[in-house]
């Protein structure tokens, strides 16, 4: 019988040196730069884009688009698929307001047009214990807010998600606790981060609304929920913001939600992931693999208290 | 009745060989799954798209309900005047094989085999400690269900009460919310409870 004595947490040896990294960044970029056209599909619209190439192991297409945590559809992980058929993505705007020099209202036909898009595959790892790798097609968060123009005050950004009880029947139900519509946040240093993406689609084509079409947030470091779907409102604040799991249950959710194998939920263990797909478990790395670029914006911050 | 219970409890298995089989499946054995997939609310034709999750929630409500099952002869036998009882002793030995299942996905396929492992989650997590709770109940109530044994342990086969509440516990903390679904279980529970409040 397979009885392991060793049981230590992710060791420093899997941690990829920053020189090696760099070297692989540069090599990435010089192989990626193939601007490709994805193949049509009749479901949704293909995406013109920039891809990009990696050695991680992508989530088949069918699982990725029929296993969704959308509570805005439906609870259940197969619920948001089959109860999203008449979801209207079109017509669809993004109010970018708060602290921010430009206000401003964007149509998502202009934004997938005028911003050139790129493939970014990222691991996602959901707060219940089960990780993904999926192609996202978007463009860095980055790029809208500076043209918004960030002022002093700009020091967090909350994200909203469409609140329309007739297309997402999940907002309906009077019982359960979730106070919609969904909220979402980031630091601005995080929101400005280069890994940090608004995504369009996936796989090459357009976002299905299981997935949070037309339009969501990518957050490839932080527990699945953070990446909030369907968004219809940037806002900029002084101050944290909203954020629903937070709001739901403080003791269990935090505003940071970084992938931390070291903190559990108090619920159960995140130490280890189950990679749909698969049927056994491997084990979660801190920042969800992506310590390298992002644990120099939480330097000297307890993350045991800030998790 | 004997035949009802043997039926009954394997379904869970038949469903989950359905379920696991989908890509083996002949043409017409898929199609006549799709026509009775209209009829029932649940798939019958899509692989499993996390397994140990499947199969840890199948095992998980397959044991429950068998559970409940067991605490429904009592009131059937006081209320509908049908004594069933002899059959009891069969349907809490399902109970107990899926509770061995699920509990065994957890230790072999969860953790590994990992005794630290399982041990820092039972003293670390309440929900897991619930669940590992009722199962050594249920564990030391199947060991001691022999007519010979059992003569001398009656009075212990009164846990079934705290093991049947610790799963309804274990299942709802194992939940992100609380939904009238998930509430089905505690309603059943408090059902056959009372049950047992009126008649005394």
């Amino acid at each position: 019988m397979l009885i392991r004595k060793d049981y230590t947490p992710i060791s420093s040896s899997l941690i990829t040196p920053e020189a090696i990294y760099e070297e692989r960044r540069a090599l990435m970029k010089l192989t990626a730069s193939v601007a490709v056209l994805a193949v049509a599909s009749p479901l949704s619209a293909a995406l013109a884009f920039q891809k990009q190439k990696s050695s991680l192991e992508l989530t088949p297409f069918d699982l990725v688009s029929s296993y969704n945590n959308f509570y805005e559809f439906s609870v259940d992980k197969e619920g948001p698929a089959k109860l999203s058929k008449h979801f209207k993505p079109r017509p669809w705007t993004v109010a970018i307001g708060g602290e921010v020099q430009k206000p401003q209202t964007l149509d998502i036909e202009a934004i997938i047009k005028k911003i050139p898009l790129e493939e970014r595959i990222y691991r996602l790892r959901c707060v219940e214990g089960w990780a993904m790798v999926i192609p996202w097609v978007g463009f860095p968060l980055s790029s809208l807010l500076k043209a918004a123009g960030l002022t002093s005050k700009s020091k967090y950004v909350e994200f909203e998600t469409l609140f329309d009880p007739a297309q997402f029947p999940g907002q309906k139900q009077s019982f359960g606790n979730i106070p919609f519509p969904y909220h979402e946040g980031l630091r601005i240093d995080e929101a400005m981060h280069p890994l940090t993406i608004l995504a369009v689609g996936l796989y090459g084509k357009e976002l299905m609304p299981q997935n949070g079409a037309p339009i969501r947030l990518v957050v490839p470091w932080k527990y699945g929920f953070k990446s909030i779907k369907s968004i219809v409102k940037i806002t900029l604040k002084e101050h944290q913001t909203r954020s629903t799991w937070n709001e739901i249950a403080p003791s269990e959710y935090g505003f940071y939600a970084n992938v931390n194998p070291a903190v559990d939920h108090p619920r159960w263990s995140q130490a280890r992931e189950r990679v749909i797909g698969k049927f056994f478990k491997q084990d979660t790395l801190a920042f969800n693999g992506y310590g390298a670029e992002v644990a120099h914006l939480y330097k000297g911050m307890d993350l045991r208290k800030f998790y | 009745m004997r035949f009802v219970i043997w039926f009954g409890a394997l379904l869970p298995i038949v469903y989950a060989l359905i379920r696991f089989s989908v890509e083996i499946q002949p043409q017409w054995v898929r199609e006549s799954f799709v026509f009775v997939e209209q009829f029932v609310p649940f798939t019958l034709t899509k692989f499993p798209t996390d397994p140990l999750k499947f199969l840890t929630d199948l095992s998980g409500d397959s044991a429950f309900w068998l559970l409940a099952l067991t605490l429904a002869f009592t009131p059937v036998r006081v209320f509908l005047k049908l004594n069933l009882i002899r059959y009891r002793r069969l349907a809490g030995l399902f109970s107990f094989f899926y509770a061995l299942i699920h509990a065994m996905l957890f230790i072999g396929i969860d953790q590994e085999f990992h005794i630290h492992g399982v041990t820092h989650e039972v003293l670390t997590k309440p929900f897991i400690a619930y669940g590992m709770g009722a199962f050594v109940i249920m564990l030391t109530m199947a060991l001691t269900s022999t007519k010979k044994l059992f003569g001398l342990f009656h009075s212990w086969h009164k846990m079934i009460y705290i093991a049947a509440v610790l799963i309804v516990i274990h299942y709802l903390m194992s939940h992100k919310t609380i939904t009238w679904d998930n509430m089905a279980m505690g309603g059943v529970l408090i059902f056959l409870l009372v049950l047992r409040l009126i008649k005394r």
